[in-house]
């Protein structure tokens, strides 16, 4: 299992490379690496944002690590005087890429990017409920 | 404008030895520097790493750190400058197709970041960080999975801070969106963000930085008065101070961030020290140092302090560590030794303080016991305890290295002060303790001020609760001839009991408030304490 090892210790890993513009994403590169990677715990996705699932072929997921960067919604735009305030702008429909590097998991047969969203029954504290959604699934190749 | 305008010339290793698979690899990128102007883009290099390992923590763990050059030479020089954006209409053709003026900003730098992401996966596989060096001196930059910046000055702090986003996972602590005049951002949503630098939860054992708050500080330590706009006002605790201060994450109320100011927060300012935290354990975490890795979290650089100083941090190596010496370096015509510092104290080591280190280092001997602590009452350093000051943490492993893990210039002003002062002195930092326990401390408060006799100004807090007052005014001849001429000089002793039975085994705190009649208070002699029963 991927999460075995012992936290930050380098083990054999995949670095993806996606491309996307608006909601459509395509995997650019996949590229074998040892290095260290995060925890992928396969119920690690607590919080909305974007993950990266390995998944067997029966759709079972075996890890899950999180994707930052992947669809920015928005850009920072920071003041050449620093004691001025830093700003967001929207950047709807952008081209961008982002990079994930997913522990090598021997069932895996395919990555899939999920999004995680906040659930509709949010309640106030800590237990407001998230759902995921998937959002695009790409081979893994055997090189 | 692509990769048909350059070529890819080679990657140089200019900083660092750690083997790549377990270092935190930073690459940085040449955007629109032609052939001859590459000998620019390495000094922009130099410069980068300078930035770099000058900002803690990155100089703290610089032993699991490598930087990477690609050398890249463009056809042209520069970016495209768009008009429209303001700019000068320039458009070279560069390898990563950098231009100012994204989104009708000209201030706002991008490229291609697709291609620089397969470019440093062809160069140097296991990166953490991809950072590209515009060769432009107008000021721009822009986050994302690739940094980019400027040669302009100032531009490597969006660097530092965009490398705060993608390396290490840390939110944004400003408390606005747009600048912070748009509406919509009044109260955070209740949803508990994940990054380990903002918070809605506001209960201190619950807390992710819990480790990182002095039972003294009120939790929440800043709350925003008016939740329809930004709380602009000045910090209410010293510069260093962790604890909740409302306003982050792009919100105005319902969002706290762990210190008044960080670098998530604005440029040019130092990281927090949870974000330090957070960044030295990421990188110095995967690599045996040889020699013993550490910081100090308190007191901050350059704080301003009198009384009683708390210096905490913690210490892994990958034999064990013996012990942490806390030195300062001597005052003019001090003598010192062969080291050229004096020994303060040792530190002690506590037992389960830090499980956040524990999560980190878990294969360190002896790393329950990384966190340490040693309280300094300043009174007692040279000049009555007035003037700067600098301390040092050197912490030496059981196979024999010395290693300074950090180094403090502190600001002691106790002739200014107004506070009250002074320890405790049982139980001792890290002590064990069952049955009934004698608690000793004492305290004074400058002149003309007084502390009630009856102790019942001095607050004794346990695990953060009030649990009661001390006797006071008790004489102890020590004390009496260290402070003299203060009104409780001949009294200042307090003495209070209590039954460790009723805490858990384990892990506690004890600290006292003490104020005087005027209505000034401090904290002193905050410590831990282990209950065996």
């Amino acid at each position: 299992m991927p999460n075995e090892s012992p936290p930050f210790q380098p083990r054999p890993a995949v670095r993806f490379i996606f491309e996307y513009e608006g909601d459509q994403v395509r995997l650019v590169a996949q590229q074998a690496v040892e290095m260290v990677v995060p925890e992928a715990s396969p119920s690690s996705a607590a919080a909305p944002g974007y993950y990266l699932d390995a998944r067997d072929a029966a759709e079972r997921t075996l890890a899950r690590v999180a994707a930052p960067g992947a669809f920015r919604r928005s850009a920072e735009v920071f003041p050449e005087r620093h004691e001025e305030p830093i700003a967001r702008i929207d950047v709807p429909g952008q081209r961008g890429a982002f990079t994930v590097t997913l522990p090598a998991v021997e069932q895996a047969d395919h990555v899939t990017v999920v999004r995680v969203v906040a659930g509709t029954d949010s309640g106030p504290g800590p237990a407001a409920t998230v759902r995921a959604v998937d959002v695009a699934s790409f081979p893994l190749s055997r090189r | 404008m692509s990769t048909a305008d350059g070529v890819i010339i080679g990657t140089t290793q200019i900083f660092g030895t750690a083997p790549r698979n377990q270092a935190f690899n930073v690459v940085l990128l040449a955007e629109g520097f032609t052939s001859p102007e590459q000998s620019d883009f390495n000094l922009a290099c130099s410069a980068f790493v300078t930035a770099l390992t000058g900002t803690d923590p990155f100089g703290q763990v610089a032993h699991a750190l490598n930087v990477f050059r690609v050398n890249v030479a463009s056809n042209q020089s520069g970016a495209d400058d768009p008009v429209a954006a303001g700019g000068t209409g320039a458009a070279p053709a560069t390898y990563f197709d950098a231009r100012f003026g994204a989104n009708g900003l000209r201030r706002l730098l991008v490229c291609d970041n697709t291609i620089a992401l397969q470019v440093a996966l062809a160069q140097v596989p296991e990166f953490a960080v991809v950072l590209v060096v515009v060769n432009a001196q107008v000021y721009g930059g822009s986050g994302g999975s690739v940094g980019v910046f400027s040669l302009a000055p100032g531009a490597t702090e969006i660097a530092l801070h965009e490398m705060g986003h993608t390396a290490f996972g840390l939110a944004d602590e400003y408390a606005y969106y747009a600048g912070g005049v748009e509406p919509g951002q009044d109260h955070h949503p209740p949803l508990d963000p994940s990054e380990p630098n903002v918070t809605t939860n506001t209960d201190r054992p619950t807390l992710k930085w819990n480790w990182a708050v002095a039972t003294t500080t009120a939790l929440p330590t800043m709350s925003t008065p008016d939740c329809a706009s930004v709380d602009g006002r000045p910090s209410p605790v010293p510069m260093g101070t962790v604890g909740l201060f409302e306003g982050a994450h792009y919100y105005h109320c319902g969002a706290y961030r762990p210190e008044y100011d960080c670098k998530m927060r604005a440029l040019s300012v130092p990281f927090c020290r949870v974000c330090q935290h957070v960044i030295s354990t990421r990188i110095a975490s995967p690599i045996a140092a040889d020699v013993p890795i550490g910081t100090i979290d308190t007191p901050a650089p350059l704080a301003t302090v009198a009384g009683e100083v708390a210096f905490t941090g913690w210490a892994v190596d990958d034999s064990g560590i013996a012990d942490v010496g806390i030195y300062r370096s001597p005052v003019a015509g001090e003598p010192a030794d062969a080291s050229g510092l004096i020994l303060v104290g040792t530190a002690t080591r506590i037992p389960g303080a830090r499980p956040d280190i524990v999560a980190a280092f878990p294969l360190y001997p002896g790393v329950a016991s990384a966190g340490w602590g040693f309280m300094i009452l300043s009174n007692m350093l040279p000049n009555g305890g007035n003037g700067t000051f600098t301390l040092h943490a050197v912490a030496r492993s059981l196979s024999g290295e010395s290693q300074v893990i950090g180094t403090r210039v502190i600001v002691v002003d106790n002739a200014a002060s107004v506070l009250p002062f002074g320890t405790i002195d049982t139980p001792g930092q890290g002590a064990i303790v069952s049955g009934q326990v004698v608690n000793f401390g004492w305290a004074l408060t400058p002149q003309p001020k007084t502390i009630p006799l009856d102790g019942s100004t001095i607050d004794v807090y346990i695990d953060g609760v009030l649990a009661g007052h001390p006797s006071y005014n008790h004489f102890r001849p020590d004390i009496a001839g260290l402070f003299p001429g203060y009104a409780n000089s001949n009294g200042a002793v307090g003495v209070y009991q209590f039954d460790s039975t009723s805490l858990s085994n384990g892990l506690h705190t004890i600290s006292w408030v003490v104020r005087d009649d005027a209505g000034a208070f401090q904290g002193v002699g905050s410590r831990f304490f282990s209950v065996q029963n």
